[in-house]
Order: structure tokens, then sequence, then C-alpha cells
């Protein structure tokens, strides 16, 4: 009897032992959701070159992937943002990107850091976008002058999972000076991430956070850099480079990830950490990538799907919207002067004060008829999403732009703040008889808009002395030009843009003509012998 | 910042503006291939072998290839 009660006591004494032996520094699980660089596509679309029969995205099909990969550990996941989500389709353009954040507060996010794009529609309608959102916005590195944090956002914050303290803290790409227009940035820094990061990673450590994760949008380049460069940091969560890491990057002891764009992909990293040194012991290797297919047997989310749906049933609302009017046809032409190019010119140069506008003929999609002008028909004539661009650029570089739209390889330039004569008998290269340039313009300063008395061809052609306003180009002279992103970079040949310098970006094309419109309409453009064609 | 960068397309130097992206890159190196990669005849991938999206940022010495579909 002894022996048996001693038998019970030893078996229950190791019950009780044992599983505390067995559960002392048994990792924890931690999920880090993440995505970036959305740029407002809450739609599905196709991706050409990932597959041509396969939609993929959709706000309704990443919030269900996003919360089935919740559900398999609720209490141990994080869902991350690298920035740039609002910005890049009409349907979150024209409400300035509130669905998206709608979508975000339902997902509930834990953080996002401020990307380049947050900037686009200025600073005011970011900091409302800040103030309807249920999570943080992270910036460690934008300040104003007096080094306070951009209003309403956080350098980091601290998000705690089954006692693991995570510090997340977020870095923004310091070219969202160069690459934004200059008014939606003014009196901000973006400083040297590296150096902000040196001393906050340390900071958060000592203010309980067991593992740093830094929120970038910098890129995977510079992320794999910051590893190198910071010590301290556990995880990169990117953006800004759409790269779809589909496996983790280690750099050291940081682990970097990235997940695509435009909503194609969710990232899920997993990691084991050590709930007694919290170290990371363990964490995925690969398949870090889940692919949001929009095919009719993925999971939907259908609450998404509805709030969607209403604001896509509202985009058409939007979009047959009367946004101005026009007295005439605006008609493109591809190798002459067209009236619709000259009125989309004019309104670059308002757009940018700049003194001479050049636009690709191309770039220019569709007709508008007479009559009141819909968003609809603005979105048709203008449809790409291109940045204006405002340069110095010399006299002789112009020249070379006009005899490369001479030889007619592709619809002609558009201009606006010039008059060309081009003999077209003349050997390509060689065709640009006379430029000259609308006087006080190489400042860039235009006098207001509106139609101005066309100067008489025959006056051109005779090579006479310039029109009544305008100067001959001086091949020597800088002028501030302004164009668009894809000429910019050589777009159909015209390799000359590539000198352009002194770089300021602005508005879409289409924005500046909308102003344009608000400002001028009715419209009447017409043909104002801006490009004269000799001996066609 | 320098305003003007270098990254290597297909192993080849192209000069680009600071700011600019994968397809400015691709425009600057061939408009046949900035054509092709539009229309989904061709996808870009980083020196890692990891999928980047034509609208994805590039820094100084960036290298990114094309490969067909």
């Amino acid at each position: 009897m002894k022996r048996s009660l001693t038998a019970v006591f030893l078996a229950l004494l190791s019950l009780c032992l044992v599983p505390p032996l067995l559960l002392a520094g048994t990792p924890v699980e931690l999920t880090i959701l993440h995505m970036n660089d959305t740029h407002g596509h809450l739609l599905p679309f196709v991706e050409k070159n990932l597959s041509a029969d396969r939609p993929v995205s959709g706000a309704a099909h990443y919030a269900a992937l996003i919360e089935a990969e919740r559900a398999l550990n609720p209490d141990g996941t994080l869902l991350l943002s690298g920035g740039d989500m609002f910005q890049g389709t009409p349907i979150s353009n024209l409400f300035r990107g509130k669905p998206m954040l709608e979508v975000m507060n339902r997902l509930d996010f834990d953080a996002m850091v401020l990307g380049n794009h947050e900037f686009d529609w200025g600073q005011e309608t970011l900091r409302e976008m800040i103030a309807q959102a249920t999570f943080p916005f992270l910036s460690a590195n934008v300040v104003d002058k007096d080094l306070s944090f951009f209003p309403d956002t956080r350098p980091y914050v601290f998000v705690t999972r089954k006692d693991i303290t995570v510090g997340i803290i977020g870095v923004t790409t310091p070219e969202t000076r160069v690459t934004t227009k200059p008014s939606h940035v003014e009196n901000l820094q973006f400083l040297d991430p590296s150096q902000v990061l040196s001393s906050m990673v340390e900071g958060v450590k000592q203010q309980g956070a067991h593992l740093v994760v830094v929120l970038s949008h910098l890129g995977l380049d510079a992320d794999m850099e910051l590893a190198a460069k910071v010590p301290g940091i556990d995880v990169i969560v990117g953006g800004h480079s759409h790269t779809a890491v589909t496996a983790p990057v280690r750099v050291g002891r940081t682990l970097v990830v990235q997940a695509g764009y435009y909503g194609i992909y969710v990232g899920v990293l997993k990691l084991l950490v050590d709930p007694d040194s919290h170290e990371i012991v363990g964490s995925s290797q690969e398949n870090v990538l889940r692919t949001v297919y929009a095919v009719p047997a993925a999971p939907l989310d259908e609450a998404v799907s509805k709030m969607v749906n209403t604001y896509n049933d509202k985009v058409k609302d939007e979009f047959s919207r009367k946004v101005g009017e026009t007295l005439v046809d605006l008609v493109r032409k591809p190798y002459e002067e067209s009236n619709f190019g000259n009125v989309i010119c004019d309104a670059f140069l308002e757009a940018s004060g700049a003194g001479i506008a050049l636009q690709n003929g191309g770039g220019i999609r569709a007709d508008i008829l007479k009559g009141p002008i819909t968003m609809e028909g603005v979105y048709t004539a203008l449809p790409f999403d291109n940045l204006l661009v405002t340069m110095d650029l010399k006299g002789q570089r112009i020249l070379d732009l006009l005899e490369k739209s001479a030889a007619m390889e592709h619809r002609i330039l558009q201009v606006a703040g010039i008059m060309v004569v081009h003999d077209m008998q003349r050997p390509v290269g060689s065709r640009v008889k006379e430029v000259f340039v609308k006087g006080g313009m190489e400042a860039g300063v235009r006098n207001g808009g509106g139609v101005e008395e066309p100067a008489e061809a025959g006056e051109l052609a005779r090579g006479n002395s310039p029109p009544p306003g305008y100067l001959p180009l001086d091949p020597e002279k800088s002028y501030r030009v302004v164009t668009n992103d894809f000429l910019l970079a050589g777009g159909d040949g015209f390799d000359a843009f590539k000198e352009g310098a002194n770089l300021v970006y602005g508005d879409t094309p289409r924005d500046a003509f909308l102003n344009f419109l608000r400002k001028h309409s009715p419209i009447k453009p017409s043909l104002e012998n801006r490009l004269v064609f000799l001996n066609p | 910042m320098e305003e003007q960068i270098s990254v290597f397309v297909n192993g080849e130097a192209v000069q680009i503006h600071r700011g600019m992206k994968v397809k400015h890159a691709l425009i600057a190196s061939s408009p046949a291939l900035h054509r092709a990669a539009e229309e989904g005849e061709v996808f870009v991938v980083d020196q890692r072998g990891f999928r980047v999206g034509l609208d994805g940022s590039l820094q100084e010495g960036a290298q990114i290839f094309t490969r067909p579909i």
C-alpha cells in the first residue's frame, strides 16, 4: 500500500514537473502580414506578365486572404503597410484615397509608413486621411524645419503579441523631396534614414521592445544597405521598389521582405521567438508571398466587396460629371498642329510656370467633341498617369527635339510658348528652319491664358523678323521647359530631354488640364501657326 | 543628391533621372523593350531574381533584367 501511494505520488510529481520543463523556452510564433504599394488597386485586374487569364488583386480578395492567415495565429499576427497605398487608380484617386483607407481600417492594420505618394494630394489631404485612420502612420525621418515629426504621425509604435513587444519604426524615402510637387512637401525635411535609425533602434529597445521591425519605404536595395549599416534591426518590411520578395533576404541578423505591388501579393513572414531571450530562433525561409488571385473559386470578403462596389458605382457618377465645356471640337492630328494639342500644352504652361511646353501627340488618346466635357472624356483623352516635369533645357537641345519630331517617326510634338517653321523638303535632321520663343518666356513667366493673335504663316516662312512678342530661339540659352516623364526618359526616341536639369515634378497632365478647364471654360482653342510645315 | 543616376538594364548602363522608375529605365534602354514589358511579353526581375513592377523605384546602380514570358 505504502509502495502504491509512493508510486502515485511520484507519478503526480512528474506530471507537474515535466510540462513546465517541456514548455520552458518553447518558441512563440509570430506572423507578420504585410502589403505595400497597392496604389489604390481595389478592383481586380489582369497583370499581363503574370497571368493573361487569371485576374489578380482586388480588396475583397486580399482582405479574405489576410483574414484567413490571421485566423491561423489570431493572437500572434501583425498587419503592416509599407506605404504608397492610395494614389493610382480612378476609384481611389477620385475619392482621395478614402475607399482604400476604409478597407485598411476594416482589416485592422497595426501601422503604415508614409510613402512618397502619400504626399501626392498635398499635406492637408494627408492629414485628413491620418485623422480618419484607425492605425498609426509612421515616419521617423520626415520632419519640419524645427525637426518636429510630420503632424499626427509618430516615428515608431509598440505592438505586443503573445507577450512579445515589437517596436515598429517607419522610414520614408528622402527622394520624396525631389519627386513630389514642391508645394506638397513645403517646409518638410527628409532626413537620412540610417542616421535616424542608428539611435532610434536602441531607443525603442530601451523602452521595452523585444523585437525591432523597420517599416520602410526606401526600396529593396536601400533596405539591404540599411540592414548592413544599422545594427539591431530584426526585420525590415519594405516597399517603394515594387519587389516581390519570394524568400526573405538575410543581411547579417536582419530579415528583409517586401510584397510586390498593386495588391497582387500579401506577405506572410512567420517568426519563432524565444520567449526568454526574445531572439528569433526560426523564420520562414521561402513561400513568404501569397498571390491574390481574383478567380471565382478564390475566397472573397463579402462586406469589403460590397463596399468597393458602392464606390465603383460612384466612379461611374463621377465620370459622367461635367468638368468644363468646349465651344469647338478638340481634335488631335498626328502630323500637324492640333487645337487639342495647343490647349493641353497651354494647360501645362499654366500648371508649371514654364515658358515652353512639349507634349507627345501619342499621349493624347482621344478627341473631345464640342459641348460639355465630362470627367470620363478627360480620362479617355489623357489616360496615362504620367507626371509633368519642368526642367532647364538648352536651346540646342530643344532644336534637337524639334528635328526629331519633324522626322515624323512618331506623332509629332505639340507645343506651346514657341512657333516652329519647318521645310519638309530638307533632309531629316535639317527640317527646322526657324524657332521663335514667346518673348519673356525664357524665364518661364507666362502672362495669363487665352487665345492670342496667331502670327501669319507667310511672315514666318519668309524668315523675316520674329512675330510680335517672339524672339529667335538661342541655342546657347537655357529655357524652362515642361513635358511629361515619358518623354523625359527619352520616350519615342526624344533623347535630348535626358539632358534636362533642375527638375521639378508636378501634376499629372490630366490634372493640369482639369485645372485649366476649371479656370477657363468654356474654351475655344484654335490653330495658331505654332507649327508651320512648308513644302509638305 | 545627383540628378542623374546610372542603372543597368540587361547588363547595359543607362542614365535616368533620380526618382525615375523601372519603366523609365526600359524606355531609356529600348522603346521596343518598354513596349514588350507593357504588353506583358516580358517581365522584369532584379539581380536577385525577384520580380519588380514597372512602377518600382530604382536607385543608383540598380540592376534589372527582362525575361520572356
